[in-house]
């Protein structure tokens, strides 16, 4: 009777559920039968879900960990052109000195905060260690089994973890805090010069003092190059089944946790096949359980405002973008942030349809199988392609 | 029949082990003092009188004695009637003394078993824990919740379990406590609370007593920590825990790919006839390409078939999803050729054939 509700470590090995992502076809036609995407569409065209930076929801968004999505450069430049105490003739020379300390007070406020993070999420390393995202993928479990006994679940919220999802990313964030020496003696040497170093070699700067520029390059070498050419879902892969190539292809890629190429290079000369997976594993977990608070708070919350910052953030960590789009400019744009949204939707429909977390009655592991990771960044969408402005108005018709 | 004993020292375990658990169970006395003891009872057990204790053996020592027996019966595995019968005299001989753990033993013994005793053995059994629990006796509390959980009162038992907690929560008894809390919080589901309970009882209990604590804990963390759950359930196939073999087969076969290892924990669970077993040594053996293997352990499973009607729906079901590898399995003998032109053609058309049937007869 107890193992009962554990069998489902037999059936690890394979998706027992056929499943289908997502299409403009499967949407226009009858058979649509993904419940959760039918509630997020409404919960978004309805106005319960938007992007704003003013008044963004407090648990969920922790946007003093991320960087700027707009350059303020030509607001400067006009600032400066309208300002009739500038003679004209200085005007060029104020514009840029102006922009230079602009900068300067940026990267200041940003290691601040970047320094002050670790100082707030210090109690939790106690606490958790490093393995903050497993054991709240434990919890999520423990919760949802606990839902999933009681006799009238119905729609009621499932219990929520002793963190919301504000501390969680702050907690994965912390690491930036290792940057701050090295990049410390860069803006002490480099004064308003250190943004050139930071375009040129940006992952030296913690992460919330990028320039859109430099934010560009780094999203670019995390792009995922799978997008549009999987031709039908993976099936189930374990970390551990994954060929170690494969594996290292996507901590190459992956932008949860950056495993530097001398570490990965150090793996495959003493052939450590465990951390290289674990590290994998830890990807997955933050993953799920970052997606999972979200969700929790959009179905369960009247309202729900996520940050501009905060969308290019999770769209880049669940790589729903192409390598040559910049997410910075389409989330300050109506329609690429609709565009932006809309993936995270149609991700979060394929990933979690009929799970315990969006009313269904299969766990999360039970639907995927145990860590699977060959759905890892999988776009929902049919062949593993991204929406574009072209897909709106089937996606927003009514 | 107790004519038929043999002698003490023949039957006696290695003095270099109950030394061990002496030391273990923090005996004041050397097996030099006590071994005339189990001799002198063991031999007036055979009598059939009642043994006189010497002076200096009190009726904790004696209790001690009795726990050296069990704990190398737990060790061993191994239950000899003969050190069994001695155990029993020494908890009776330990009751008659006046020792509280010992009557209380005795009388949980009795209460478990009402219909081979006596009306009046079990009143007086049951005036024995009444006086027992009123003295806040901390075994007799224990034994209180362990009854109440063999009955199905979880309100009880968490309530005896705490009780006893209050009283004593780092002992060996505790871990042992904590481990049957964490059973109940696991059946109510409370996984969280049930996880803390286990982990506190396999740092308090040795292996042998907690292996329930570590399969329940292998289960909890099968899905979010698999390699953490594997460990423990390794720990639990160390001490012939059924259940794990199957387990550890399955978690080695599709969360870590290693298809011997998963082959040599089905190996050993198909030893206990465990149909799954034998499913994934099948699934093994063709995933290996082993397919001699795959035909013998196909004939098992048929044999299992016919010798047991509980399991032929889900063998069906199995041999149905299994149709082409049963085919190929079928094609390899696991049967030596005997002829030896036979064998001679055999390697000529298939190599395969030939390997398998000269190195593996």
């Amino acid at each position: 009777m107890i193992r009962g509700g554990f069998s489902y470590i037999i059936r690890c090995h394979s998706t027992s559920q056929s499943v289908s992502p997502l299409s403009a076809s499967s949407l226009s036609g009858s058979l649509n039968s993904n419940l959760l995407f039918d509630k997020l569409k409404d919960t978004y065209l309805s106005g319960k879900l938007v992007v704003k930076h003013e008044d963004s929801t407090i648990s969920l968004n922790s946007t003093s960990s991320l960087p700027m999505t707009q350059f303020p450069k030509d607001e400067i430049f006009i600032q400066v052109s309208q300002d009739e105490k500038v003679g004209f003739w200085r005007k060029p020379l104020v514009k840029w000195f102006r922009l230079g300390v602009y900068m300067v007070k940026y990267y200041k406020k940003g290691l601040k905060s970047t320094y002050q993070l670790a100082k707030d999420t210090k109690p939790l390393v106690r606490q958790y260690g490093d393995k903050m995202a497993t054991e709240f993928c434990k919890l999520v479990e423990f919760r949802e089994i606990a839902h999933k006994l009681k006799e009238r679940p119905g729609s009621e919220p499932i219990e929520s973890l002793p963190l919301n999802r504000r501390q969680f990313v702050e907690f994965h964030r912390r690491k930036e805090v290792w940057k701050i020496p090295l990049f410390f003696i860069l803006a002490l040497v480099f004064e308003e010069f250190t943004a050139v170093i930071c375009y040129l070699w940006p992952k030296v700067a913690p992460h919330n003092c990028l320039t859109p520029g430099a934010f560009a390059k780094i999203t670019k070498s995390h792009a995922n190059y799978e997008v549009g050419k999987i031709v039908q879902v993976p099936p189930y892969k374990s970390p551990y089944i994954m060929q170690t190539n494969e594996v290292y292809d996507i901590l190459k890629s992956s932008s949860v946790e950056q495993t530097p190429k001398w570490k990965l290079g150090l793996y495959r000369l003493v052939n450590n096949k465990v951390l290289p997976r674990e590290t994998l594993v830890k990807i997955h977990h933050y993953l799920f359980v970052d997606d999972w608070l979200l969700l929790q708070h959009i179905l369960h919350n009247e309202y729900t405002a996520l940050a501009p910052a905060e969308l290019v953030d999770c769209i880049r960590v669940r790589q729903l973008y192409r390598s040559e789009e910049d997410l910075n400019a389409m989330v300050n744009d109506v329609q690429g942030q609709s565009v932006l949204l809309w993936r995270l939707i149609i991700y979060w429909a394929f990933r979690f349809d009929k799970t315990i977390t969006c009313g269904g009655n299969s766990l999360f592991a039970e639907r995927w199988g145990v860590n699977n990771v060959s759905i890892l960044n999988y776009s929902g969408w049919e062949n593993g392609d991204l929406i574009g402005s072209n897909d709106l108005p089937i996606l927003e018709f009514r | 029949m107790s004519q038929q004993r043999p002698e003490l020292h023949g039957v006696f375990p290695q003095k270099r082990m109950i030394n061990r658990i002496l030391f273990e169970l923090d005996s004041k006395h050397t097996l030099r003092k006590l071994y005339p003891v189990y001799d002198s009872i063991y031999k007036d057990m055979q009598k059939g009188i009642d043994s006189k204790v010497p002076k200096g053996i009190s009726p904790s020592d004696l209790m001690i004695m009795k726990k050296v027996l069990e704990k190398i019966r737990n060790r061993t595995k191994n239950i000899n009637p003969h050190l069994l019968a001695l155990e029993n005299a020494l908890l009776d001989k330990s009751a008659e003394l006046g020792n509280n753990d010992a009557i209380s033993l005795l009388a949980f013994d009795v209460l478990k078993h009402p219909e081979h005793n006596s009306l009046e053995d079990v009143d007086h059994g049951k005036k024995l824990i009444k006086m027992l629990y009123q003295q806040n006796h901390h075994l007799t509390i224990k034994l209180l919740g362990d009854f109440s959980l063999k009955y199905g009162n979880y309100s009880e038992a968490l309530k005896y379990y705490l009780k006893f907690l209050e009283l004593e929560d780092r002992t060996f008894l505790a871990g042992e406590v904590y481990g049957k809390l964490g059973e109940i919080n696991f059946r109510k589901p409370n996984l969280q609370m049930a996880e803390q309970f286990f982990l506190k009882s396999i740092k308090l209990t040795p292996l042998e007593y907690s292996v329930h604590s570590y399969f329940y804990l292998a289960q909890i963390y099968m899905s979010s920590d698999p390699p953490k759950a594997r460990a423990l359930m390794e720990n639990c196939a160390t001490q012939g825990f059924r259940e794990s073999f199957k387990t550890l087969g399955f978690l080695e076969m599709n969360y870590f790919g290693d298809f011997r290892k998963a082959q040599e924990w089905f190996r050993l669970g198909s030893e206990l006839f465990q149909l799954e077993c034998f499913m994934g040594f099948f699934d093994c053996c063709t995933e290996l390409e082993d397919w001699t293997e795959a035909n013998k352990c196909y004939k098992d499973i048929l044999r299992l078939q016919d010798t047991n009607t509980r399991y032929k729906e889900a063998i069906d079901r199995f041999l149905t999803n299994r149709q082409i590898e049963v085919t190929e399995a079928r094609k390899y003998s696991f049967k030596p050729f005997t002829d030896s032109k036979t064998f001679e053609q055999a390697t000529k058309t298939d190599p395969i054939i030939s390997k398998e049937n000269k190195w593996e007869l």
